[in-house]
């Protein structure tokens, strides 16, 4: 295990202190420090665990120790590192809203009060209206910028301690697994008959988030926003729910193909899948139901398909439905790579195809590379090759997204027929300065 | 433990998660019987809770889906 340790001396300075079986170093320098923290702050870790007052970050064998998060939190530590803060508190959230189910839901009143509210918790309240606010700085204020010469010098001097994204020869100090392990396992808090834990998350691959970058700005179209919220946003959860995706990314496609303005609120190309037997899971029926669009029906009459002409996809709740099935057949043709299928719901398939083929010449990596990795969205360089549809579709749909890093989902079958929820979370190049 | 909590009135509640809607913050917590939803505001070093209406209060346990 190769780990970095952050925290505050007896000075009160932030520094980060890294093993490896070679050298050990500790890193004061504000530059250097501001660079690692921007480093770290790119990865999804795949286990978010607290304990005794430290927060430990893991992917693969690296970790990233955060010690004594109550003062780090007090120092406001975490507005330097926004996407972890974001994981740390998704976990929480994920976590305590399993003990949330079986509470009541009753509006009590206090009156205005002043709480207390310690460590995490104080980061927490902290930190939402910051990653709202979009305020990716430095603790000082000061946007983190290098030019180039400083980080060759920066990566020179640290070696490959900060490069996170590579092979990193750091380890552990004085933290150990099996002692945090076996230590978690001992100190379960009881809170009334529940138990609530210290720990969150785990190393479950199932319950890891991806995280995208894509150039684009929220948008402040607040009267395109509230109209098709206002007016549609029930029938978006229904059949967001029905078929397997959050309503946000729903929401976010209707938004920007009509604006709830139109007849076609999904702005559904029906030649693109007309006449094709489409077959789709309903996660809330549990069971699987067949349409095809035709101004045909007779010709399917002895077939058990439901026929869509193109009138009806002027009825609200048929095409925001079938706009959804779409969104589903999309990501089929896309091995369920989410902004792929995204992208394809635009163009269609055929167009969709071109696009990764470029890409796939372009880049080097092949199709099934590029569509495993949900993060990998270099096809997005290419989708103006094609006379049709919106190249820059992605970045439209999700500036209607409710905020920076929301987190987008989508449900699909494993190969052993289990249900796999991917969840990405969408981060602008924009606003965390990274290009 | 105390990393998760919350405390007023002399009472300790445990958070859950907090959200920025309509450019107010708001939080959602919980003792053994029931969820809460205030809105907050930092204030220097202080962080005060406000009480929301009903449907405020609906509204976003939705946004968090609680």
């Amino acid at each position: 295990m190769q780990t970095a340790e952050i925290r505050y001396d007896e000075l009160d300075n932030l520094c980060v202190e890294i093993e490896n079986p070679e050298y050990s170093e500790i890193i004061i320098s504000d530059e250097e420090i501001a660079y690692f923290l921007k480093e770290i702050n790119k990865i999804q870790f795949k286990s978010v665990r607290i304990h005794k007052n430290n927060l430990r970050l893991v992917k693969d064998d690296r970790e990233v120790i955060i010690k004594d998060i109550d003062n780090f939190c007090k120092k406001n530590g975490f507005s330097q590192i926004p996407f972890i803060a974001k994981q740390v508190k998704s976990t929480i959230a994920k976590y305590n809203k399993e003990f949330a189910k079986k509470k009541k839901r009753k509006n009590r009143r206090f009156g205005k009060r002043s709480v207390v509210a310690a460590g995490i918790v104080a980061g927490a309240l902290m930190i939402t209206p910051l990653l709202a606010k979009n305020l990716f700085t430095n603790s000082k204020g000061v946007e983190n910028q290098t030019n180039k010469e400083n980080d060759e010098d920066m990566l020179n001097s640290i070696s490959l301690a900060t490069n996170v994204s590579n092979n990193v020869n750091y380890t552990i100090n004085d933290l150990k697994d099996d002692m945090v392990e076996n230590e978690f396992a001992q100190e379960a808090v009881e809170v009334g008959e529940t138990p609530l834990t210290e720990h969150v998350a785990d190393n479950n691959s199932e319950d890891v988030g991806h995280v995208a970058y894509l150039d684009y700005q929220l948008s402040t179209d607040s009267i395109k926003r509230e109209n098709a919220y206002n007016n549609y946003h029930d029938l978006v959860e229904r059949f967001s729910a029905k078929w397997g995706m959050s309503f946000n990314l729903v929401m976010a496609i209707l938004t920007q193909e009509s604006g709830g303005y139109e007849n076609n609120l999904m702005q559904i190309e029906f030649d693109d899948w007309d006449e094709e037997i489409i077959k789709v899971f309903n996660f809330e029926g549990n069971r699987y139901e067949y349409f095809v669009l035709t101004n045909n029906p007779l010709k399917w009459a002895d077939q058990n398909v439901v026929c869509i002409t193109e009138k009806d996809l002027d009825n609200p709740v048929t095409n925001i439905s079938i706009g959804c099935v779409l969104l589903r057949k999309s990501a089929e043709y896309m091995d369920y790579h989410v902004l792929a299928a995204l992208q394809c719901y635009n163009l269609g398939p055929g167009n969709m195809n071109k696009v990764l083929n470029r890409a796939s010449e372009e880049t080097g990596q092949t199709r099934d590379e590029m569509l495993e990795d949900q993060e990998n969205v270099s096809f997005y360089q290419f989708t103006d090759i094609v006379n049709k549809g919106d190249p820059e579709y992605l970045s439209n749909v999700f500036s209607f997204l409710n905020d920076y890093g929301d987190s987008i989902t989508f449900k699909h079958f494993g190969d052993n027929n289990e249900i796999i929820e991917e969840e990405i979370s969408i981060f602008s190049t924009q606003q965390l300065g990274y290009h | 433990m105390d990393l998760f909590n919350i405390t007023f009135n002399n009472k300790k509640f445990t958070y859950i998660d907090s959200i920025t809607y309509d450019e107010k913050n708001y939080v959602a917590y919980m003792d053994d019987d029931n969820v809460y939803v205030s809105e907050y505001i930092l204030e220097n070093e202080d962080i005060i809770f406000f009480d929301v209406s009903d449907a405020t209060y609906n509204h976003i346990l939705k946004e968090l889906n609680l």
